[in-house]
């Protein structure tokens, strides 16, 4: 009965301390992660056309590697999820922009094919 | 005792401590970054593209607001509200740009219907103006052959229309041939006809008036007072008859006349007389009758005085007058 009065506050607190501190390491999380921002990066049209939301992946990656190495596997998710999600919009932004362009290209040639046709009317 | 004192301070403490975490963990009140996240995630979901287009990216990001939503109901880590409102901003802001991403791609696809139709209609465009071209190129041609087929129609026309002419030169060659020989015939005749009459004047001592051929026949014809033909008259009658029946289509009109001794009444009688003498004497010698008239004018017309015995001969006489070239005849008014 003692033992269990006295134990139950340390019990709490470890539960507490497991919910909110360090957790195991998000070995697999920090994988997809990488994954992702390597595979953002390592497309030219993200490079090129959302490269303020590419920056970002990257640095939240590194927030993430350096939580690693320093054991905080809380913030180390936290970082690398963020960054996964930051690399999935410069990915979507970029195929926007991108998509954007190519149809403002269509609309002209439409344009141009309609003045060609009205010019001279075959 | 002591030692349980020592155990239950060291509980407090751990108590304490775990208050502190838990102070450090829980958030208060309103989250600045949880609303702002809710904005993102409500404008998305307010977007039928957004909705329509992206919605698994759509749904990642409600899931995270309501797992920054209960973090933070259940107060727990601001940090961890923190993170999933920032993970529900972003996937929102991604299915935002996903779904704009899609929209153009379907859009691109729509226009490539339109640029396929225009193109079609530019190329078909193309063609026309060829294609008129060429009609225009034919149209030249079949003018060309237009103009070629006239001008070969002319030249036919041409050939015929002098071919025409030479045939008909030819034939008013020959017709200027025929009428040369008719003209010489007629020329021949005339001469013939103006023989004939040279030997009537000079042998019948005929002549010319303007009533016809005019032969006189002499009172040494006929005795004074009588009718009947002397028998000397007979060769100069064969003569006249001869010459004559040569014209067998001319009229004769024989005309008797005396001289102013006498009564009128006498005369005329006696003129009629010799006039039918000279006309029977031609008959028997083969003049158709139906070409000779006779007539007596009596003491008319004389061609000399009657006072002298030469003039009174010259005045009893008989006139043969022979029609003209037209057949013209004129009787003595």
């Amino acid at each position: 009965m003692n033992r269990f009065v006295l134990g139950s506050p340390m019990l709490l607190a470890a539960a507490i301390f497991a919910g909110c501190a360090s957790a195991p390491p998000p070995t697999e999380q920090m994988a997809v992660g990488r994954k992702a921002v390597e595979r953002a990066a390592g497309t030219p049209e993200v490079v090129q056309l959302a490269p303020t939301e590419l920056e970002r992946a990257r640095m939240k990656l590194a927030d993430a590697e350096r939580a690693m190495a320093n054991r905080e596997y809380d913030q180390a998710r936290r970082s690398v999820d963020e960054a996964e999600a930051d690399a999935r919009l410069a990915e979507a932004r970029a195929g926007a922009r991108k998509n954007d362009r190519a149809l403002a290209e269509v609309n002209q040639a439409i344009r141009g094919m309609r003045e060609e046709l009205a010019r001279r009317p075959g | 005792m002591e030692k349980q004192k020592r155990i239950h301070r060291s509980g407090l403490a751990v108590s304490l401590l775990c208050a502190a975490v838990l102070a450090a963990c829980a958030s208060v009140g309103i989250n600045d970054n949880l609303e702002a996240a809710r904005a993102e995630v409500n404008s998305a979901s307010a977007d039928p593209d957004v909705v329509s287009r992206a919605p698994l990216e759509l749904k990642n990001a409600q899931e995270a607001l309501n797992r920054a939503d209960n973090l933070n109901r259940g107060r727990e880590s601001i940090a961890e509200v923190n993170h999933h409102a920032y993970l529900a901003a972003v996937r929102a802001q991604t299915a935002k740009d996903l779904a704009r991403s899609r929209r153009d791609t379907d859009e691109m696809t729509r226009m490539q219907a339109e640029v396929d139709r225009l193109r079609l209609a530019n190329r078909t465009r193309e063609a026309n103006i060829a294609r008129a071209d060429a009609n225009m190129a034919r149209a030249d041609a079949s003018a060309a052959r237009t103009d070629a087929a006239i001008a070969r129609d002319q030249a036919q026309v041409a050939a015929q229309q002098a071919a025409a002419a030479s045939v008909q030169a030819q034939s008013a060659t020959q017709q200027a041939d025929i009428e040369r020989a008719r003209a010489a015939q007629s020329a021949a005749e005339a001469a013939e006809a103006r023989e004939k009459l040279r030997v009537v004047i000079v042998e019948l001592q005929g002549k010319e008036t303007d009533r016809g051929l005019l032969v006189t026949l002499g009172d040494v014809l006929f005795q004074t007072g009588r009718a009947e033909l002397l028998p000397n008259a007979g060769p100069r009658m064969d003569k006249l008859a001869s010459y004559l029946n040569q014209f067998p289509d001319k009229s004769l009109l024989i005309e008797g006349y005396t001289d102013s001794v006498g009564s009128d009444a006498l005369n005329q009688e006696l003129s009629i007389r010799r006039a039918e003498a000279v006309r029977a004497a031609l008959a028997q010698r083969g003049v158709s009758p139906t070409r000779m008239a006779s007539r007596g004018y009596g003491e008319q017309f004389p061609v000399a005085s009657n006072s002298s015995p030469e003039g009174r001969a010259m005045n009893r006489r008989v006139e043969v007058v022979v029609a003209d070239d037209r057949g013209n005849l004129k009787p003595r008014a």
